[in-house]
């Protein structure tokens, strides 16, 4: 389990964490958005104790950051930060001088799923091979706890799906997994919950199901012009589109479609909104989350 | 996480091994028959002091230390790997100042053993003098690298990536500081520089065979031998503390 407290970090005069609390399960996979900026790669480097936070706290399995956490957390930074001299081979020698749980075995698996070799300089390498050299380095030792910043960035459709295979699998064996992506595809694929991040606050966070159902919207069309929908206006967000209108509806759909049909429209339909619609609304400053 | 700083000394030390190869059989195949050992190489008595060969072999350490001290501050750019092992920070630096100081002193040692085997080639064996001040050399040599390497692991401790080029920088500075203590400058500037000399790795070793050198280093006997032990431990200290504890 991960668990953020009331987590602030500022630079100077920008506050770059801002007060956020945020808890994982174990067995869970908590996808990370926000847009450029939002504050998630300072959020996993004070997670990492790489940035002093200025208050708050971290736990990892209900226990502070300590040496010893590290040996059972993997992490995959946003850029690959390896060894441009070193082969991928003396990469996976380090972390079996380094990390007892290091399972040989699985890193040649992961060696082979990948397509790399051992004998390569990690400079010589492509950024797509140099992310997944990270990858095999946080998978090796079978963390329980995995934080990984882009985790797929650089990599192939294919080689994007083994490593979200990677981690739901790793989640199913009771692992915690943060991770953060611009992708929201692979969130959605990979993630059964979601924190997003606008301005170094979590603005939105839970379970990803719940929060689709939450989050409705009602599309109702007229056969002539759009009727004055009254106080619908100022309760929520609308958009017309010719003779059609959008409400974010969000729990109060069943309702806000019922008086769609009072006002005469001939066609309604409540829709769950996809995670996409989810962060765009969360990240718009003008949106309702 | 030591192995990826034996893997660096590793590299360096194999590429001075190619340098010292590389003079001593360019220095045996063109001087052979040729040698004439001058008088300034020997005392007053014919002799080529052991103390002075231990003591002039630091400058081949000196280099040595400026290719490895660079390791800690080169950690910055990888500290995904490095800060993410299950150990101490300080202890992940302290294993790496261990192997660099390990390094140095295989080197110096084989740097000594070259001098030592290229003398004894030339039939001079018998001219080197096993005297009192042995210990002494071996002590302030020794003390002057581990000082060079202390102050470069202080100085670049909180420069992620700079090591190599606050190393480099770092040889301009000892010379400029030495020719500047030697200089007629204003007493404020000259006392400013003198201070600035006693952190001057190569200003303890310069004349220290001659006690009517014009020393920089107002310092003799042991004295002249333990600064430069107790600065370099300062500095490798300080470097490790400002490695551990800062920001990435």
């Amino acid at each position: 389990m991960i668990g953020i407290s009331h987590l602030s970090k500022r630079y100077r005069d920008v506050i770059a964490v801002d007060d956020v609390t945020l808890e994982i399960p174990s067995g869970s996979v908590c996808g990370l958005l926000g847009r450029n900026g939002a504050g998630k790669t300072t959020t996993f480097k004070c997670l990492l104790g790489f940035a002093k936070p200025d208050s708050g706290e971290v736990r990892f399995d209900g226990e502070p950051l300590a040496p010893y956490t590290f040996m059972k957390l993997g992490y995959v930074p946003e850029r690959p930060a390896l060894y441009g001299w070193m082969t991928v081979g003396q990469h996976l020698e380090l972390v079996r001088r380094t990390q007892p749980g290091y399972d040989a075995t699985f890193a040649h698996e992961l060696l082979a799923t990948f397509r790399l070799d051992e004998r390569k300089r990690t400079r010589r390498l492509s950024k797509g091979q140099q992310t997944a050299v990270s990858l095999i380095i946080a998978l090796a030792t079978r963390p329980s706890l995995l934080i990984l910043d882009e985790p797929a960035s650089g990599l192939d459709p294919v080689m994007q799906r083994v490593v979200l295979d990677l981690l739901i699998d790793a989640a199913t064996s009771g692992a915690t997994v943060l991770l953060s992506s611009h992708q929201i595809g692979q969130i959605d694929r990979a993630a059964d919950r979601v924190a997003i991040m606008r301005d170094g606050k979590i603005v939105v966070s839970g379970n990803l199901d719940d929060l689709r159902a939450a989050a409705r919207v009602v599309e109702a069309t007229f056969a002539g012009d759009v009727p004055d929908l009254g106080a619908l206006e100022s309760e929520m967000r609308i958009e017309r589109v010719g003779t059609s209108v959008r409400a974010h509806a969000n729990s109060s759909a069943d309702a806000v479609a019922a008086r769609f049909g009072a006002l005469g429209a001939v066609g309604v339909r409540v829709l769950d909104r996809s995670l996409e619609d989810i962060f765009l609304d969360a990240v718009d400053d003008g949106g309702h989350a | 996480m030591e192995y990826v700083e034996i893997l660096r000394a590793r590299r360096v030390l194999f590429w001075y091994a190619v340098a010292v190869v590389a003079t001593a059989a360019l220095n045996l195949l063109s001087l052979r028959d040729h040698v004439h050992v001058q008088s300034t190489d020997m005392d007053i008595h014919g002799k080529i002091p052991l103390a002075a060969i231990l003591v002039g072999s630091a400058f081949v350490a000196y280099i040595l230390a400026s290719c490895v001290a660079p390791g800690l501050s080169n950690e910055g750019n990888t500290i995904a790997i490095s800060w993410t092992r299950p150990m101490a920070r300080w202890v992940i630096a302290l294993r790496y100042v261990a192997v660099d100081l390990s390094a140095i002193a295989l080197g110096y040692a084989v740097c000594v053993a070259t001098v030592l085997g290229i003398l004894a080639f030339y039939g001079l064996g018998r001219a080197i003098a096993i005297d009192g001040y042995i210990f002494d050399g071996l002590a302030l040599a020794l003390g002057t690298v581990v000082m060079w390497y202390g102050l470069l692991v202080a100085a670049s401790a909180r420069f992620p990536g700079r090591g190599g080029m606050i190393a480099g920088l770092s040889w301009g500075a000892v010379f400029v500081l030495a020719v500047l203590g030697q200089l007629p400058l204003p007493w404020l500037v000259h006392d400013l520089v003198v201070a600035l000399n006693y952190l001057n790795p190569a200003e303890y070793i310069n004349g220290a065979a001659n006690s009517h050198a014009n020393h920089v280093v107002a310092l003799t006997g042991v004295w002249r031998e333990i600064v430069p032990w107790c600065i370099g431990i300062a500095g490798i200290v300080t470097g490790v503390r400002l490695w551990s504890t800062r920001e990435g």
